[in-house]
């Protein structure tokens, strides 16, 4: 091993590194103070490093400078860790350079390597300017490490904050961190820390204020506003600010009525009296809004009469900010959804109501004529309460599915009522229409294959022999951080899949009639003595016996990989299998994922995510991350090649499951009756090597098919494509219970 | 004070238990129970199944056998068994076949709980036939027109792992239990704490706010059975945040995140 300063002398004679560069900087001296290396030492070695990135403007003489003053052991510390960092970023290495060196005077070595991964994690998550902000920031670092501060952070109050906002009746909120106090009406932004206040009670109290403030702006009606409603003011900011302003009074009336806890909080946050002080206006304002029926429509003309008085006005800690353009933007996408989905929903509780008035029972009173201009409205259930509302299909009043009152209750929320035009019925045209599927243009022709698969020609009667070219390829693997975030997502879910998961595998089996065990069975007691009475021959199994039933299943995935699933089909299925796999690992089943797809008979693939033998790691989860929509869908010769793989596993129970969104379909008429014959044919040949099979699918139309194909009890379709990753293991646990 | 021991056949429940009908199951039970049809109720815990079960046998003046079902029990449990006295075997009525035999309601609670071959021993007392063969006497035992049969159970957590078999869920008149509407819920918790009304609109948001939550981190959220309780405490004068969190947030929950939010949530309202 070459020492370091042969290294630079071999550098230096090639021309190029350590000495070229040296000379863009001022000469400096090279001399030891504390018994480290000396200030040219230091400096050499960290250009070494960072090398790339230096310039005339851009060098390392300061921190060499200072490296001066401390021990050998730390120098190398530093150096070694500036070293690290490279690999992560050169320039947040450059960054550590300069602003890394104080750390040296406040951290043992022991704190040393958990500080620089914070200081690499801020940098992963929120740039190089969010990590240089976190080294300058050592003396905090420090006061939380000794558990004195009594500061606040995101990671510390998020969970509780989305919990206790899921708790409040309206949209679900997401919470997420931003520099400032906002919401967009779908998440509310909170900061990365809080200090304000003096004790850790209180930085919370302040948090959870804002949360709930934010989360008063959506349920109360804040944004039932539009961006004309401000075009009449010159100073269309400063108007906004007024609005903020004038709302924040109003809500925190509302927020005291509803949620007493808050508003004394609120109350001491942001004192109403020394408001009413300023004032003759002020207080005009204040009584208006304190009234229980005000609405921001009262604020909106407020406006007016506060807004030359801005400045006068303390700024409430909690309020934060109105973000007028994110909301709208949100806003206009939703409400578009919200409808489509609404008179979506409309038109099916319609179409049965209709059924259920047909019915002969009814017929005498109601023609089907009348029953036909029925409409639906709605009607306010309880003034005081906007959201109590019923929805009447003609004269009856009738109890929504709970999705239904979710999307009215949305809907109130941006409106305040149900408006006229939802309510009408709709046209004949279709919500649902697929979006078409985008045909790749590559040359598929192939005849290197691995696997040849016979097709059933249905019209002929006969296999086709060897019809179907296949190949089983792996899927790259790629890492980023989707398994992270779709356990985070997921992470109640998950929590839940969980324990029920190990609840089946705790599952113990009585046995009686055992000739030891935990208990007597008495049943078997009293036979024995009747037995021993009688003169016969006693039997001794006496005993009940508790047994861990031992499950022993192999499991295989089929995941459609077809063209149609691309977008968010394709990112639930992948958040599907993760949770899954969390699942599959508590019960310790065997089980593989294979994906499939292909283009004409001669180009059928499966793409293998996990083999049977294969652990759950990270190889297998890059992969999951990395399926991707391909081509078509061609069934049969992919069943008959995983049904292959699982017959060679050794399993008292077998099973296969295909995960779909559709019915088969390939290019070269592979569709219609043939693919569905085809696929049926190939899941008989399945059962008749004593493998289950079973279809999760999230196509509507999937009943016209899949009871042919899979037999009636073995599909599930799920309606919902969201609920996707919950059903699906949900119902691998139903099936093999 | 020493407790009364009653058999439970003669078990008849004098005094009326309150019970607040939500929609028309009074009149669906005593309908079913004229007709001899066997009764299914279902719902979540603690919205009012089995107080409705003793205000009917109340009602109809017949004494409640009640089996909390649960794995381990047999179809002998429910039955019958010989068992040794002295130096003979005798036979011993199991609770369905007391009830039978006196003509009282018979009322199995979270019948899922119990193994799927035990509940097949039910089967012919729910059709029209009306009878429990008993093998081991050889006696086929006929239930008079007093009987009853009722079940429970709650099809939201426990279906997961044991779900009701189709050809015992098809033999009964079914009635769908679930929390009742807020003000109903209010004026429960009222009669049955003597709660003023602001205490019984808080705590009922509370359940709500905590119903929010299922499927979020909660099973399930808090009962009309915990509202009751908390409100108890309330009134004997503990601090409604610590009746809150002693009666509810610990009782639905382990999880400390949970914990915390469910508290802070209680917190928010009183």
């Amino acid at each position: 091993m070459k020492s370091f300063w042969e290294k630079a002398i071999e550098k230096h004679r090639k021309g190029k590194g350590i000495k070229a560069r040296t000379n863009r900087g001022p000469k400096i001296k090279a001399s030891a103070i504390y018994g480290g290396m000396g200030e040219r030492e230091i400096q050499l070695r960290l250009e070494l490093h960072l090398e790339p990135i230096l310039s005339n403007q851009k060098s390392v003489l300061e921190p060499a400078r200072d490296l001066c003053m401390f021990s050998m052991q730390d120098q190398e510390r530093f150096i070694e860790t500036v070293g690290e960092i490279c690999n992560t970023n050169m320039e947040l290495a450059y960054e550590f350079c300069h602003n890394g060196v104080e750390s040296l005077k406040n951290l043992d070595e022991s704190q040393w390597q958990q500080w620089i991964n914070t200081i690499v994690k801020k940098y992963n998550d929120g740039g190089i300017e969010n990590s240089v902000k976190q080294m300058k920031d050592i003396l905090f670092y420090l006061d939380e490490l000794a558990g004195t501060s009594t500061s606040i952070d995101f990671e510390d109050f998020s969970k509780t904050i989305e919990s206790l906002l899921t708790g409040l009746n309206g949209r679900p909120l997401k919470v997420e961190t931003a520099e400032n106090i906002y919401t967009d009406t779908e998440t509310v932004y909170l900061p990365e820390r809080i200090s304000s206040q003096k004790t850790k009670e209180d930085n919370f109290s302040l948090i959870k204020a804002s949360a709930i403030h934010l989360w008063a702006q959506t349920y109360f009606g804040t944004w039932r506003i539009k961006k004309k409603d401000f075009a009449k003011f010159d100073d269309m900011e400063r108007a906004v600010k007024a609005y903020h302003f004038l709302e924040t009074i109003r809500l925190d009336e509302r927020i005291a009525t509803e949620l007493p806890g808050i508003g004394r909080i609120l109350n001491k946050l942001n004192p109403k009296d020394k408001i009413k002080s300023l004032s003759k206006n002020f207080k005009n304002a204040i009584e208006i809004l304190e009234k229980d029926k005000s609405t921001n429509l009262d604020s909106l003309d407020l406006v007016e009469s506060i807004i030359h008085d801005l400045e006068k006005i303390p700024k409430s800690p909690y309020a934060g900010e109105l973000n007028l353009e994110s909301v709208l933007s949100i806003t206009n996408e939703r409400i578009d959804q919200d409808k489509v989905s609404f008179e979506k929903a409309l038109e099916d509780l319609h179409d049965q109501w209709r059924k259920v008035e047909e019915s002969p029972d009814e017929a005498s009173e109601n023609d089907s004529q009348e029953s036909n201009e029925k409409t639906f409205s709605v009607s306010k259930e309880n003034e005081d309460n906007e959201y109590d509302v019923v929805l009447e299909y003609g004269d009856t009043s009738i109890s929504p599915p709970e999705n239904v009152k979710q999307i009215m209750e949305s809907i109130i929320q941006d409106f305040g009522e149900i408006p006229e035009e939802y309510l009408e019925p709709a046209g004949d045209g279709g919500y649902n229409a697929d979006p078409d599927n985008e045909e790749t243009g590559n040359d598929y022709d192939s005849s290197d294959y691995e696997f040849a698969y016979d097709e059933w020609d249905h019209a002929r009667q006969k296999y086709r022999k060897d019809w179907c070219k296949l190949n089983e390829k792996t899927i790259l693997e790629t890492s980023n951080n989707f398994i992270t975030e779709t356990l985070k997502k997921h992470r109640g879910l998950l929590k839940n899949l969980n324990r029920t998961f190990e609840a089946l595998r705790q599952d113990d089996k009585r046995s009686k009639k055992q000739n030891y065990g935990d208990d007597i069975d008495l049943d078997a007691f009293v036979d024995a003595y009747i037995d021993l009475k009688k003169g016969k021959e006693v039997d001794e199994k006496l005993f009940i016996k508790l047994n861990k039933v031992e499950r022993n299943v192999a499991v295989m995935f089929m995941i459609d990989m077809s063209g149609s699933t691309s977008g968010n089909v394709n990112i639930v299925e992948k958040e599907s299998l993760i949770l899954l796999c969390e699942s599959l690992e508590i019960l310790g089943d065997t089980y593989a994922i294979y994906g499939f797809s292909g283009k004409t008979r001669n180009n059928c693939e499966v793409y293998k995510i996990k083999d049977f033998e294969e652990k759950y790691d990270n190889s297998v989860k890059n992969r999951i991350c990395n399926i991707e929509a391909m081509d078509y869908t061609r069934m049969g010769a992919s069943i008959r090649h995983l049904t292959m793989l699982l017959s060679k596993v050794e399993a008292k129970t077998k099973l296969l499951i295909t995960l779909s969104d559709g019915k088969p379909d390939d290019v070269d008429g592979y569709r219609g009756q043939y693919g569905i014959e085809d696929t049926k044919k190939a899941l008989i040949e399945a059962r008749f090597l004593g493998i289950h099979t079973y279809c999760i699918t999230i196509d509507e139309e999937a009943m016209d098919y899949l009871p042919y194909m899979y037999g009636k009890n073995n599909f599930a379709v799920i309606n919902e494509v969201g609920k996707l990753p919950l059903k699906v293991s949900d119902i691998y646990r139903k099936i093999t219970l | 004070m020493d407790a009364t021991s009653f058999k439970s056949e003669n078990y008849i429940i004098e005094e009326e238990p309150f019970y607040y009908p939500v929609r028309d199951e009074i009149e669906v039970f005593e309908s079913a129970y004229k007709n001899q049809l066997p009764v299914l109720l279902k719902g979540p815990t603690g919205c009012g199944k089995t107080r409705f079960m003793e205000h009917m046998s109340w009602r109809l003046k017949r004494p409640l056998i009640t089996v909390s079902c649960h794995d381990d029990l047999t179809a002998s449990d429910l039955v019958g068994r010989y068992l040794i006295q002295g130096s003979d075997t005798v036979w011993i009525d199991g609770p369905l076949a007391r009830a039978v035999r006196v003509g009282a309601i018979c009322y199995l609670d979270e019948i899922v709980e119990a193994r799927k071959d035990t509940t097949v021993v039910i089967h012919p007392l729910c059709d029209d036939r009306r009878v429990l063969p008993i093998e081991k006497v050889g006696e086929v035992l006929e239930a008079t027109s007093d009987f009853c049969m009722a079940i429970s159970y709650n099809p939201g957590y426990q279906s997961i792992l044991k779900d009701l078999k189709q050809s015992t869920r098809q033999r009964f008149v079914a009635l769908e239990f679930d929390y009742p509407e807020a003000n109903i819920e209010q004026s429960i918790i009222e009669s049955e704490t003597g709660a003023d009304k602001e205490l019984s609109t808080a705590l009922v948001k509370f359940a709500h706010m905590t119903r929010n939550l299922k499927g979020n981190g909660l099973d399930e959220g808090a009962s009309t059975r915990l509202l009751v309780h908390a409100a108890k405490l309330i009134v004997s004068g503990v601090n409604p945040t610590t009746a809150c969190r002693c009666s509810i947030s610990e009782a639905i929950t382990d999880d400390p995140d949970m914990l915390k939010a469910v508290n802070e949530l209680s917190s928010a309202l009183f």
